[in-house]
């Protein structure tokens, strides 16, 4: 029986990757009739080669398109011939055309634009400049005959047509004056035209033909400025005169025409000596602002030399003229090698466009912004990756610029800046490694990241993520603060956080950053618990620190892991500071403490790792002096690796305030260590260095007090041990 | 070098008048990448179509008026490609009415330049279901071309 198309396919399909032998059984499982089986046996033999065929026509046809003109040689278009091709140009084609006017055969330029430029606002543009173009009349300037719109509504300019030479081909063999009068009379050209309020904005010397009366024509105004089409279609040919600003893409300024007249002036007279090549440099200076304001005063120089005054740009001075030594474009990076091809990479191309046109720009950004992110737990896990993080961090850092200015009054984008504040904060903490030097960028972001969550509300949000995003981002705030040792505001921020983790561990059990935040929090609670007995305390803290482990069971990043190690450690032996039957207890907690610390460092060396190591150790010290468990060994040991690393030339600058604490609490803590020993003179002298570096701190911050007071009261103690 | 350049340049017209088409329609709303591929394709068929009959037009004004320039061209092998292009839109025309699926895949092969991978992703279909399919098309569209 005769099968239906779909049928058809659906063989097709099964049979296509079949050998014949093969395909001849399973057709002859099916009942066809001749015809059906005839027809779907030539399309496997047809199948064979189609990609190739079909594919070459297709891009045959496109490359024609590509090539093609709007006109062609021998077309006639309305009343004109179509003679031959006087130039092409990305936006537009100029031709040789021949026509009749009162019974006389005539020849003009007919300029057309490309096809895909007829827009409407490119075609008010184009109308604009053809009224301004209709203007000039110049005896060097080719004139506009006529303008209107061919068939199918394709507008057109028709121009004088010049039969002459190329500017630089026709100077070939005539004397240095005669090339520098063209060039004065292309200036007075051009200076006629500016009167007009018309630039040209591309002068080179294909668009100077010289006459057999040895004139001058300028063609090609109105080409150049009707379409704003961007750097990337011009020539190469063309770049080489275009001003820095051009290839910038900056709106047209009749001083880019100036720069484009020197720059066929050194063409043209480049050998004409020092005079004239000053006159070129002032012409083509980099700074609209030392080139010749107007063409006029270019003209008139070049009229100087003629004439053997002295010319203005010549006496500049050295200074003017070393500057030119280092005259550069580093503009040229346009176009040349995108040898794109119709291919996906294009139509990616298109479709950011195209988006960008829809506004969803955002979505781009924060598809962007993830993929930054993500990839930075990849490039971790490679060794020696310090360069590679750097960069990563420099493209988040730019994402980040880009995506604050989107952000402005919206309220999306706003939230995803959040976000990447508080991943670029995280991937700066981490990227800062041996330079240390991000830190406060990092501080700087996270508080960023905070403040704007809490002016968008994020804190009463309904959805869990962002409640979750909200306490991750007060959880990071509040840890930096407290390793800036802003302990109140830290306290502050971290209990408000503290109801959305609650929930967040209740919601999920087996999150590691749950149990990471909460054991967190937990630690403020013990710290409350501490004013009202140290039992209570004990207790809770004694519930967290059994919790770590599961941190680890989790699958929580052992940086996660050691710093909570570190953290609540050391607050099981603060809770118990100073009473002297715990001295056991205290010594093992500070032991781990010290240990996990260490761990971290080796693991990390970012700002944050090497405050809590020095932290940890001055708490050691601290602590087991002050129950008079003055362990010698240990505490110099602790000491000494502390003064080092504080030695160490890698500590940024930046951050001296910070190390200038911790030099001189360390002071004390080898002062209390003498004390321990009873060594009274030695405390002496440690006192008495800090107490010289603490007067040097401006401006005097409460650690200040506090450490004075402290000193104090160790005096005070050994004078009554007396 | 420079023909390099003019084509790289000219690639860049073509998707460029594409998108002044997309815009003057308005900006159709784009439900997804793969949808607007889709779209794609399609407009670079209408302009590859649209610019094929257009030169062939005027081809056949010129054979009229000098049949030899014309001849010449035949024999350069300028104008081969537009003809099977147009016979190739006619024929996909035909496909779309028996197998839109596989229409479609073709369109997206030839006229959006989308590997055989990149469609199933776009379609989100199995890569093998698409290759049958894009050859069936292909076989298909090749057949109906050699027996007009």
């Amino acid at each position: 029986m005769p099968i239906s198309a779909i049928e058809e396919a659906d063989l097709f399909a099964r049979l296509v990757e079949l050998e014949d032998t093969d395909r001849v059984a399973v057709l002859a499982e099916f009942d066809l009739d001749e015809e059906s089986r005839a027809r779907l046996l030539a399309l496997l033999g047809f199948e064979n080669g189609a990609e190739d065929e079909l594919g070459l026509s297709v891009s045959g046809a496109m490359r024609e398109w590509s090539l093609a003109g709007v006109l062609e040689a021998g077309m006639r278009v309305g009343r004109f011939e179509v003679v031959r091709e006087l130039g092409r140009g990305g936006m537009g084609e100029v031709w040789m055309v021949e026509f009749e006017e009162q019974g006389v055969r005539r020849r003009g330029a007919l300029k057309v634009l490309r096809r895909h430029l007829m827009e409407p606002d490119q075609a008010a543009l184009w109308d604009r400049e053809r009224r301004l173009v209709a203007r000039l009349s110049h005896p060097y300037i080719a004139g506009m005959i006529e303008s209107g719109t061919l068939e199918g509504g394709m507008p057109f300019l028709l121009m004088e047509y010049v039969e002459g030479r190329r500017l630089d081909d026709a100077v070939e063999g005539m004397p240095i004056a005669g090339r520098v009068e063209v060039m004065r009379k292309v200036c007075d050209a051009v200076a006629a035209a500016h009167r007009q309020m018309v630039v040209h904005r591309d002068l080179k010397p294909g668009n100077v033909l010289i006459t057999s009366d040895g004139l001058p024509k300028l063609v090609d105004f109105g080409i150049g400025q009707a379409l704003d089409l961007g750097q990337s279609y011009l020539g190469a040919g063309t770049r080489a005169y275009s001003s820095p600003e051009q290839l910038a893409g900056e709106e047209p300024t009749m001083a880019m025409d100036v720069f484009s007249l020197g720059r066929m002036l050194e063409r043209v007279a480049g050998e004409g000596g020092e005079e004239l090549g000053s006159i070129a440099r002032k012409a083509t200076a980099s700074a609209v602002g030392e080139r010749y304001e107007t063409v006029g005063e270019l003209e008139a120089d070049l009229g100087r030399w003629l004439e053997k005054k002295p010319v203005r740009a010549f006496g500049d001075g050295v200074g003017y003229r070393l500057r030119c030594l280092v005259r550069r474009q580093p503009w040229v990076t346009v176009g040349g090698a995108v040898a794109v091809g119709l291919t996906f990479v294009a139509l990616v191309v298109a479709w950011k466009q195209y988006e960008q046109a829809q506004k969803r720009a955002a979505d781009l950004q924060a598809l962007a912004g993830v993929a930054i992110f993500d990839l930075d737990e990849e490039v971790r896990k490679l060794q020696g990756s310090l360069k590679a993080r750097q960069m990563l961090l420099e493209t988040a850092t730019k994402y980040l610029a880009n995506l604050e200015v989107a952000a402005k009054g919206n309220a999306v984008l706003r939230a995803e800046l959040a976000d990447a504040y508080l991943k670029t904060s995280a991937l700066m903490s981490a990227s800062s490694a041996q330079s240390l030097e991000r830190e406060d960028d990092s501080f700087d972001l996270a508080e960023k990241g905070y403040r704007l969550r809490e002016e968008l509300g994020q804190f009463d949000a309904k959805d869990p993520k962002i409640r979750k995003g909200y306490a991750d981002s007060a959880r990071d705030y509040a840890q930096k603060l407290r390793l800036k040792r802003r302990i109140a505001e830290s306290d502050k921020i971290a209990e408000r956080a503290q109801q959305h983790i609650e929930l967040w561990v209740m919601e999920e059990p087996k999150s590691w950053q749950a149990l990471d935040h909460f054991l967190f929090l937990e630690n403020n609670k013990t710290r409350r618990l501490r004013l009202k007995g140290i039992d209570l305390a004990k207790e809770n803290q004694q519930k967290v620190v059994a919790r770590l482990p599961e941190l680890k069971q989790l699958g929580a990043p052992e940086r996660s892991y050691w710093r909570q190690m570190v953290i609540q450690n050391s607050l099981m032996a603060g809770v118990m500071g100073g009473v002297h039957k715990l001295a056991p207890e205290i010594l093992d907690s500070m032991t781990k403490a010290v240990q996990a610390a260490e761990q971290l460092y080796r693991i990390e060396q970012s700002v944050l790792t090497t405050r809590l190591l020095l932290t940890t150790y001055l708490e050691y010290v601290e602590y087991t002096v002050d129950v008079d468990m003055v362990i010698f060994g240990e505490n110099e040991r602790l000491i000494r690796r502390s003064e080092e690393i504080l030695r160490s030339p890698e500590l940024p600058d930046k951050d001296a305030a910070f190390w200038e604490q911790h030099r001189l609490e360390f002071l004390i803590m080898r002062g209390w260590a003498a004390y321990g020993r009873k060594d009274d003179a030695e405390m002496g002298r440690w006192f008495a260095e800090c107490r010289a570096g603490l007067d040097r701190v401006e401006p005097k911050p409460f650690w200040v007090h506090m450490r004075r007071g402290q000193i104090g009261n160790i005096e005070k103690q050994a004078k009554e041990r007396k | 070098m420079a023909g390099e350049m003019y084509a790289a340049e000219s690639t860049e017209s073509l998707v460029h008048e594409c998108y002044l088409r997309l815009k003057k329609g308005g900006l159709p709303e784009v439900a997804d990448r793969g949808h607007f591929f889709a779209v794609v394709s399609r407009i670079m068929r209408q302009i590859l179509v649209d610019f094929a009959r257009m030169r062939m037009a005027q081809r056949r004004d010129k054979r009229l008026e000098s049949p030899i320039d014309a001849a010449d061209e035949l024999r350069d092998g300028q104008a081969e490609k537009l003809p099977e292009l147009l016979a190739i839109d006619q024929q996909l025309n035909l496909l779309e009415q028996v197998a839109p699926e596989a229409a479609q895949m073709v369109e997206l092969r030839f006229f959006g330049g989308l590997t055989a991978e990149e469609i199933a992703e776009h379609l989100k279909l199995d890569v093998g279901h698409v290759r049958r399919r894009l050859r069936y098309g292909q076989g298909w569209l090749r057949r109906a071309i050699a027996q007009k």
